[in-house]
């Protein structure tokens, strides 16, 4: 794994992670701090995957060049 | 008696076209010969102006003539139709009445052996679907969201343009990692099974295995045992996207998705964006809602407290102290009241047996009483003769004289 493909496990971290903020709001009772708190994350995390999308390029290796290099 | 007989025997007589068309009849009503296939070496080949090719078919000891006709003749007919070609044609046999001979019409021709290709192609099949490489059970799913994809297709190829442009337009988070092979001819299986190997090391999160469409003979090296052997051994999920929606090889059984192209294999690689874009909307709409429930079971909550609170105000309190005392108060008027009436009945009570005891109710009736000196006389011998006595009756009082 190179540094670029641990920034590609943002995406799918990123929005497994606000899967479990929404889950944990819709079925654990929190209290209005802690309701607050995730709220907060969940909107970032959101725009967070959002421009993730909409700014993402297909990034190509070819391993062929990559073994003669 | 020669004569007899040669008279006598009603000998028929047959037209050559008689013959002809007998024959000829025949040989359409046999079955076997209106679809077969010939094996034979190729000779005396001819294309007239009108554009069919006439050859010989022949083998060690005989020889038949042979015809395409121009509609059936393409370029891969014609370039196996060349003077010493084994091959194996396809067609019917028929009667060509006017020359009195018969002909191969066909209608497909392959190399000599071919037919034994597909028979061991079938039994390679056989032999791997016994070993349970094919078992659906195998099958693993796709990973939803894959961070990186690699790919085993000819560099040059159309078809990883189109995989390329399929990734782009779905989901163009995904890393393309392309593992180049050659993927035609005798030296293509040995070439994709490195290739695929290189990419196993790595452990993409899928691999995609692709080629663009072309004859049976250009897919053929997606039938190699070791290939396909291969495909089955991968250690990440794999999609065979290999010719087109018709064509079918083994590498297809052993992949864990079968994709009809190499399009198709990148659409089933990857999510679509709007898919998850629409997905994130979902979830932002949920995230406010559970926003707007919390916040308002807090102020629930908040209300309940506040009113529990106020029922413990220093006012209130006085407010229940006073109330308390009111009750008292009502209730200490209500017990004197009760008193009074109590004490009245007993009065009037004694006054009705006082006034039922007054003497003047008695002498009403008749009676008097005397009286000597103010002392009450109650009895005869009390009395005297001369002495004075009152009598009181209930009008008045008279004196008199005792006798």
């Amino acid at each position: 794994m190179n540094e670029e493909t641990e920034n590609k496990e943002t995406f799918e971290s990123t929005y497994k992670k606000l899967d479990e903020i929404v889950n944990k709001m819709e079925k654990e009772s929190l209290d209005l701090e802690a309701a607050l708190k995730a709220f907060e994350e969940g909107k970032k995390t959101v725009e967070q995957c959002r421009r993730t999308l909409e700014e993402a390029e297909l990034k190509l290796k070819d391993l062929r060049q990559t073994e003669q290099d | 008696m020669e004569q007899f007989s040669l008279f006598d025997n009603q000998e028929k007589i047959f037209t050559v076209s008689d013959i002809n068309s007998l024959v000829a009849g025949m040989v359409r009503s046999i079955p076997d010969f209106q679809d077969c296939w010939v094996a034979g070496e190729v000779s005396k080949v001819s294309v007239p102006t009108s554009g069919h090719c006439y050859f010989t078919l022949k083998d060690n000891s005989s020889e038949m003539k042979a015809v395409v006709w121009r509609s059936n003749l393409n370029t891969k007919i014609r370039g196996l139709l060349t003077q010493g070609n084994a091959i194996e044609a396809h067609g019917y046999l028929s009667v060509y009445e006017r020359g009195g001979y018969y002909q191969l019409t066909i209608d497909a021709v392959r190399p000599k052996g071919r037919g034994n290709i597909y028979e061991e192609l079938e039994m390679l099949r056989k032999k791997l679907a016994a070993e349970g490489l094919f078992d659906d059970e195998r099958k693993r799913p796709l990973p939803r969201i894959p961070r990186t994809i690699g790919i085993v297709t000819s560099p040059s190829g159309a078809a990883l343009q189109d995989i390329l442009n399929t990734l782009r337009g779905r989901w163009p988070l995904a890393e393309v990692w392309l593992s180049p092979a050659s993927v035609q001819g005798d030296g293509a299986p040995p070439e994709i099974i490195s290739s695929l190997l290189r990419l196993y090391e790595m452990k993409p999160d899928v691999i995609i295995l692709a080629r663009g469409g072309g004859s049976a003979e250009d897919l053929w090296c997606f039938n190699d045992e070791a290939l396909v052997r291969t495909v089955a051994a991968s250690p990440v999920p794999l999609i065979t996207g290999v010719g087109h929606e018709v064509d079918f090889t083994l590498v297809d059984y052993a992949s864990d998705v079968r994709a009809p192209t190499p399009t198709g294999a990148a659409v089933r690689a990857v999510p679509s964006r709007e898919d998850v874009l629409s997905e994130l909307r979902q979830l932002d709409q949920r995230l406010d809602w559970a926003m707007d429930s919390t916040l308002q079971q807090q102020w629930q909550a908040l209300d309940i407290l506040e009113k529990r609170l106020l029922t413990r105000s220093p006012e209130n309190m006085i407010q229940n102290e006073k109330r308390a005392l009111d009750q008292l108060i009502a209730r200490l008027n209500v017990l004197q009241q009760n008193y009074f009436r109590m004490k009245n009945n007993a009065l009037d009570n004694l006054e009705k047996r006082l006034l039922a005891l007054n003497p003047e109710n008695i002498m009403k009736r008749g009676y008097a009483f005397v009286r000597r000196e103010d002392k009450i006389i109650t009895s005869a011998n009390d009395l005297s003769e001369g002495e004075r006595i009152s009598i009181r009756f209930v009008d008045g009082e008279k004196t008199a004289v005792v006798e």
